[in-house]
């Protein structure tokens, strides 16, 4: 192996990485554990600006006791929210801060999800929106769910 | 009798006490050549910094006008012998026995209410009475019941009324919707309860009369601690509808930027800080307090929203 080579490409990698500007986006990451029941994890990118969000999450046809108890257990000190199940088929989730602070910029846990599906695909966040401290809309990157095998 | 200095617009939006001002006041009334201001109705908001110690709740925007007893109210008298006169305002009642909110008067030698509205804490109703054509009233009409519930004292209600005098007649029909007190759980859109004085039902004195000025507030009757009013907006046609509840920013939608606005009001109210309260309208739940309970509703409210594929528009059904 270069060694050269490899510290160069790590270092390339690195700075790559520092430069990146996050995006204010809700993302989801699903594990599947025994008897198909699913855990999804959910955590907020933040650019920094957003003081609260709210967002979407759409299960597979067929979804079924679908568990909200750790939806918010996550959050930073001092944000609060409301996480409820809409009509068996969505959780919708809306956040902000009692002292109108900002998340930190990079990645923010939230909670987690936990439903019981047969299904292959993953639930998608469909709908969302983050506000600055002002109550402004904020800039939004792309929502995503990952699978994990 | 009144004199008229000003007509009557065909669209007249007469916001009181409903508009960014740094100090309440009632200088939008009294148009039409009618005094503005009867007994000592207080302009006021939810803060004890402004020019009022007291605390005053409103519905929508920085002040409300509050009577602390009967005979307390503000008039309007920019309408004309209206024939068709459509009005909307909300009204926070806590008073005992049945106190006269709202009165639409015609201006004749003896004037005379051809409607008015009361509340009746004892019967928990919103009453309705029609002109029975020689200065009294005939049989009201009554909404008892909204979203379901039924009507209690300090809560806010909405109330829209549509005056339509019969063409050549001495006739009229007054047209009601009412809405109000929903609550944290009640976050979806919800129906207005509905009564009608029919033909018949309002009898006025002269073919001719129609709205002159209204008197707004604590009229008369009544006792108890207080009657409460704010967002009032009359016109001729075309119907007004509700403010948008939870609308904090007032910008015409509702989003998670309205719970962080709404939170920045709760700590502008433990502050005394009049400055810091938003234009919209941050009771959510109605009740005639803005607390975090309110944040709560409102965060219920955002995500049926969001529930319902984010259409912002401040309670759609799912």
């Amino acid at each position: 192996m270069n060694i050269k080579f490899a510290v160069a490409a790590s270092l390339l990698f690195a700075a790559a990485g520092v430069s990146a500007k996050s995006e204010n986006a809700p993302l989801g990451m699903e594990v599947e554990t025994k008897g198909g029941s699913k855990i999804m994890s959910l955590d907020f990118e933040s650019a920094g600006d957003a003081a609260s969000f709210t967002f979407r999450v759409v299960f597979p046809e067929g979804a079924k006791q679908i568990d909200t108890s750790r939806c918010l257990s996550e959050l930073p000190k001092g944000f609060f929210g409301v996480c409820k199940v809409y009509d068996g088929k969505v959780v919708a989730v809306t956040v902000n801060n009692s002292e109108g602070a900002t998340f930190p910029a990079g990645m923010n846990r939230i909670g987690k999800l936990s439903y019981v599906s047969n299904s292959k695909a993953a639930p998608v966040i469909d709908t969302f929106e983050a506000s600055d401290r002002n109550g402004e809309i904020a800039q939004m990157g792309s929502a995503k769910v990952q699978q994990v095998d | 009798m009144i004199r008229k200095s000003q007509l009557f617009l065909a669209v007249a939006a007469l916001v009181g006490m409903n508009a960014a001002m740094a100090a309440c006041n009632t200088t939008q009334w009294g148009q039409g050549g009618v005094t503005a201001v009867v007994g000592t109705p207080i302009a006021d908001g939810p803060v004890t910094t402004d020019a009022n110690a007291a605390q005053t709740p409103r519905y929508s925007g920085k002040c409300g006008l509050a009577g602390d007893a009967a005979g307390d109210y503000v008039q309007d008298g920019s309408p004309l012998a209206e024939a068709a006169y459509i009005s909307r305002f909300y009204v926070k009642p806590n008073n005992t026995g049945e106190a006269v909110v709202f009165q639409a008067m015609a201006d004749e030698t003896v004037d005379y209410a051809i409607f008015q509205i009361t509340f009746d804490a004892t019967a928990g109703a919103f009453k309705f009475y029609g002109s029975n054509g020689s200065g009294g009233f005939g049989t009201p009409v009554s909404i008892t019941t909204a979203n379901g519930g039924a009507i209690v004292a300090n809560r806010w209600y909405l109330i829209e009324t549509n005056f339509q005098r019969g063409a050549g007649t001495n006739g009229g029909t007054l047209a009601v919707s009412l809405i109000g007190n929903r609550g944290a759980a009640n976050y979806t859109l919800t129906t207005p309860s509905t009564t009608t004085l029919t033909a018949g039902n309002i009898v006025l004195a002269d073919a001719g009369d129609g709205v002159d000025y209204v008197r707004f507030g604590w009229v008369s009757g009544g006792a108890g601690t207080g009657v409460t009013v704010d967002a009032f907006e009359s016109r001729r046609s075309t119907a007004i509808g509700s403010l948008k509840r939870g609308d904090v920013s007032n910008n015409g939608t509702c989003t998670s930027g309205d719970v962080t606005q709404l939170q920045q009001e709760l700590n502008a109210i433990s502050a005394n800080n009049e400055p810091g309260l938003k234009l919209g309208q941050t009771d959510c739940t109605e009740n005639g307090t803005v607390t975090s309970g309110d944040v709560t509703c409102l965060q219920n409210l955002v995500n049926a929203d969001t529930a319902s594929g984010g259409t912002r528009a401040c309670g759609m059904p799912i």
